[in-house]
């Protein structure tokens, strides 16, 4: 297990903050929030929800499609780095490209939801997540152990084949700290003589109940699962992977 | 560790991929993969269905690429004559009238096929230090030139016709 610390090349791909309410308004309103943002995230996208049918006979498209309404808006800020989503069934703030850091991140969601929310009036939040996709290249040897760069691989007992190519765990564990629970999805990429097999590795914290919307409430959850969130990245990398990182 | 008994009260986390929020290539990548290792085993054509569909939504995604409906059924009509003993490729849309079928073996172990909306299939291999590139007539089914081309890709399997 590596101590935790900052990285300055964190492998962050994406991070994100979810926050699940029932939200009761019409499309016309959230168009009418999400023009209020265009300064700030001029890009807008409408999502509808299409049930589509295609046949295939004889490899011939018999196509056929059922729209099933407004699912909701995305707006994009100009760099393409900060995605939020707004929903009927509640908000998400993904941060792609480059990292804003995680107090910005935080900072960043609970402002956009503070204003949406005074805008919709939901009375409470159910559930609040907060989620890192890491992608690391590690620099094995053929023949290195796994546990060189991994805390917790996936094991195969004495007698079944040692030499692994690839492998995908999930994992849903119950933080005893705290009500959180961790989900932590761990996928090497099967790799080609000559590059470096990448690892993603996927750790989301959440927390299920009812909270008020009130941004300094959902902060201390927010804080909470980060630090759960940290301890459990940091616990399944060697010191030498996230040497990788610094 | 250890186990947790299920209680009412605990929360889960069950899987869908309609309710995976993440939107970069990384979560993409990650949902295909839980996807396809949770959910029911589907068969060959929902498979090959299933890849077409995911390399269109990633081309909107990506850079608002749309395909032309004709490029899309040759490209299914391709791959649903591929030999089943035939893994099936990446697919990757390259335009909105050119869709990528890629086998990635190795590092100089690499065939593509480009489908077109017409009924000529362009192919391009790597094998070793020995190029080769060309376009064949698909009428239905796989041209020799191609069955050639995969039979050496995946010399251990085993052909049948």
């Amino acid at each position: 297990m590596a101590a935790p610390r900052v990285l300055a090349r964190p492998p962050i791909t994406e991070a994100l903050i979810d926050l699940r309410a029932s939200i009761e308004q019409s499309p016309e309103t959230f168009r009418a929030f999400a023009q209020e943002l265009k300064p700030e995230f001029p890009d807008v996208d409408e999502r509808r929800g299409v049930k589509t049918e295609l046949k295939i006979e004889q490899g011939k498209l018999i196509p056929g499609a059922e729209d099933m309404g407004f699912q909701g808006l995305r707006v994009k800020n100009a760099d393409g780095t900060l995605i939020a989503q707004f929903r009927p069934d509640g908000f998400t703030l993904n941060n792609l490209k480059s990292y804003v850091g995680g107090d910005g991140l935080i900072t960043d969601a609970l402002s956009l939801w503070a204003r949406f929310a005074a805008k919709v009036q939901p009375v409470l939040v159910t559930r609040v997540a907060l989620r890192y996709i890491n992608q690391l290249e590690l620099p094995f040897r053929d023949g290195d152990q796994l546990k060189r760069y991994l805390a917790a691989p996936p094991e195969l007992p004495e007698g079944a084949p040692q030499r692994v190519s690839e492998f995908l765990t999930r994992v849903v564990a119950h933080d005893e700290q705290s009500p959180s629970v961790v989900v932590v999805t761990q996928r090497l990429q099967p790799f080609v003589e000559g590059r470096h097999p990448i690892l993603q590795l996927d750790v989301e914290a959440f927390q299920v109940g009812e909270f008020p919307v009130d941004k300094a409430d959902l902060r201390a959850v927010l804080e909470t699962l980060r630090l759960v969130k940290n301890r459990t990245f940091f616990s399944l990398l060697t010191d030498e992977a996230v040497g990788l990182c610094i | 560790m250890s186990i947790a008994v299920f209680h009412p009260d605990m929360p889960t986390a069950l899987y869908w991929p309609a309710e995976d929020r993440a939107l970069g290539h990384a979560g993409h990548a990650l949902r295909e993969s839980i996807s396809a290792a949770m959910l029911p085993p589907a068969d060959r054509g929902t498979e090959i269905y299933a890849r077409v569909v995911g390399a269109l939504d990633r081309a909107k995604e990506q850079d608002g690429t749309l395909v032309s409906p004709g490029t899309f059924a040759r490209t299914l009509d391709v791959l649903n004559a591929l030999p089943r003993e035939i893994p099936l490729p990446d697919v990757v849309v390259e335009t909105e009238n050119e869709i990528g079928l890629d086998w990635d073996e190795a590092a100089r172990r690499v065939v593509t096929l480009t489908v077109r909306d017409t009924p000529m299939v362009g192919f391009s291999a790597l094998f070793g230090v020995e190029p080769m590139y060309g376009r064949v007539t698909f009428a239905g089914e796989i041209p020799e030139t191609l069955r050639i081309l995969l039979a050496r890709l995946f010399p251990r399997v085993r052909r049948t016709r």
